[in-house]
């Protein structure tokens, strides 16, 4: 803890003005709002965390957060899609760049933003002209070959969550298969299971975002 | 024609304009619009009032571009007063700001160059007035420029009903085809006249009764009652 950059206060060297931020994308109802409550739940504390939804219809997620109390209602934002959650987080990113200075200008520096994205196919991944990480969310019950078809945030994710395990014995999913297809379509890329509702798993997902972020902001590095 | 024009109108062009629909969510909602021969109507109706003001205060601002800095300050300070004038819900008046804002974000950063000194100037004002302005600098004639404000005003409301009533795509098209070139005429007229109406503008005279007040109500009211639902898929 020698570092500047392991302080949980630090927000960037002055060529950096703004916090880090973490995409967290996925098909609807594969518990992204489920990963933000918990990860905020459990880094407010050490993180200044900011948290901007991207619902198709309403303001559901951010009202969820919101009563579930993570985290402080005005570090919560919404962003309306217009029917095209994915080209907000993609392709004209314009929308969620306004909502996060608009977070910085009303609670100062925070250290972690998270990004989440209206839930959408699996070819919806963020512009990294929006996030500095990106994380995928499928669940085992939204069926096991989903790891195997593939698709951009499958492959390319930075990181992809495999949520839900607890589900698999009632659903007949086979969580290992989905998770050597996932390893098998990304490499060195990590995987990690998750069965967010009872916590588990999310500690290795912090971990992922501490190390994550220390790398980015420490710069590329001798 | 200039290629950064082709660059403007591109619906692919990241300002944001996906995401707002200029009312036409709550006019479906509220009946107003339920086939492809309402938006007809609609885009008819909007463009032969707000679409006539519009091209007026593009041009004009286009034209103030090339006024010496102190009478640009001034002028686009009245231009932007005109249009609060023009749009009466306060609903209507921010998302034409949050659409500048947006816009600008995405122009300065495709024209780092030519909107450098644009940019503080038009921080905070109306999409018409930044439209207009910022264009210039990027050598687009007024009359383009304000080609660009219509083909938006358009085609936002009409490609978001044909996503919310599933329209077909081709006819929706051959609608906004029609309606442009019906307005064609005029909207050459009047972007030709406001250039210069404007100049006094840029000579430190105020001055801006001369743009038309004739506007589409009902759409603003629309934006109102938009903005106060729960259940919303656009941004306006
Ligand atoms: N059994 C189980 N349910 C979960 C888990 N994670 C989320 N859920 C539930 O799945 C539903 C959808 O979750 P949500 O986070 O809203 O999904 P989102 O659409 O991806 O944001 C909710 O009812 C959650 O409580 C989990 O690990 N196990
Ligand atoms: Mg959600």
């Amino acid at each position: 803890m020698s570092r500047l950059t392991d302080s949980p206060q630090y927000c960037g060297p002055a060529d950096r003005d703004r916090a880090w931020r973490v995409g967290i994308g996925g098909p609807v109802g594969s518990g992204k709002t489920a990963l933000v409550a918990s990860l905020c739940e459990r880094m407010k504390a050490t993180f200044p965390i900011g948290v901007v939804t991207n619902d198709i219809f309403t303001t559901e997620d951010a009202d969820t957060l919101r009563r579930m109390g993570v985290l402080d209602p005005d570090r919560i934002v919404a962003v309306r899609t217009g029917c095209c959650p994915h080209t907000a987080i993609r392709d004209d990113i314009g929308a969620n760049l306004d909502a996060v200075e608009q977070l910085e200008r009303a609670v100062g520096p925070v250290g972690v933003i998270l990004i989440e994205s209206g839930g959408d196919n699996l070819t919806a991944t963020f512009s990294y002209g929006l996030v500095d990480r990106q994380i995928f969310v499928l669940d085992v019950a939204g069926g096991d070959d989903v790891a195997r078809k593939g698709g951009p945030g499958v492959t390319r994710s930075d990181l992809l969550v495999v949520n839900k395990v607890d589900l698999a014995p009632l659903v007949g999913a086979d969580v290992d298969r989905m998770l050597s297809d996932a390893k098998a379509a990304r490499g060195t890329l990590p995987v990690i299971p998750t069965a967010v509702r009872h916590g588990q798993g999310i500690d290795r997902v912090i971990g992922w975002l501490v190390d994550e972020r220390r790398r980015t902001l420490a710069g590329p590095g001798p | 024609m200039q290629p950064v024009v082709m660059l403007l109108c591109d619906g692919r062009f990241p300002s944001g304009s996906y995401a707002y629909s200029a009312g036409m969510e709550h006019s479906v909602s509220w009946g107003d619009v339920a086939d492809i021969a309402t938006v007809r109507e609609h885009l008819a109706g909007r463009l032969s009032t707000t679409g006539i003001m519009a091209a007026q205060v593009v041009a004009a601002a286009s034209k103030l571009a090339a006024a010496p800095a102190p009478q640009r300050a001034a002028g686009l300070d009245a231009l932007d007063t005109a249009v609060d004038a023009r749009l009466a819900p306060a609903a209507a008046r921010d998302t034409s700001r949050e659409q500048a804002r947006r816009w600008l974000r995405a122009a300065s950063a495709t024209w780092p160059e030519a909107l450098r000194t644009a940019g503080d100037l038009l921080a905070g004002r109306h999409f018409w007035v930044v439209l207009g302005f910022a264009t210039a600098a990027l050598g687009i004639e007024p009359q383009d420029a304000a080609w660009a404000a219509i083909y938006d005003l358009a085609s936002t409301p009409l490609w978001a009903a044909s996503r919310l009533l599933g329209l077909d795509p081709f006819e929706s098209a051959h609608v906004l085809a029609g309606a442009l070139a019906h307005i064609a005429v005029e909207i050459h007229a009047v972007a030709r006249e406001a250039v210069l109406a404007a100049e006094p503008l840029g000579n430190g005279i105020a001055g801006t009764e001369w743009i038309s007040s004739i506007v589409a109500p009902l759409s603003d009211l629309a934006a109102q009652a938009h903005l106060e639902r729960e259940e919303r898929l656009f941004a306006s």
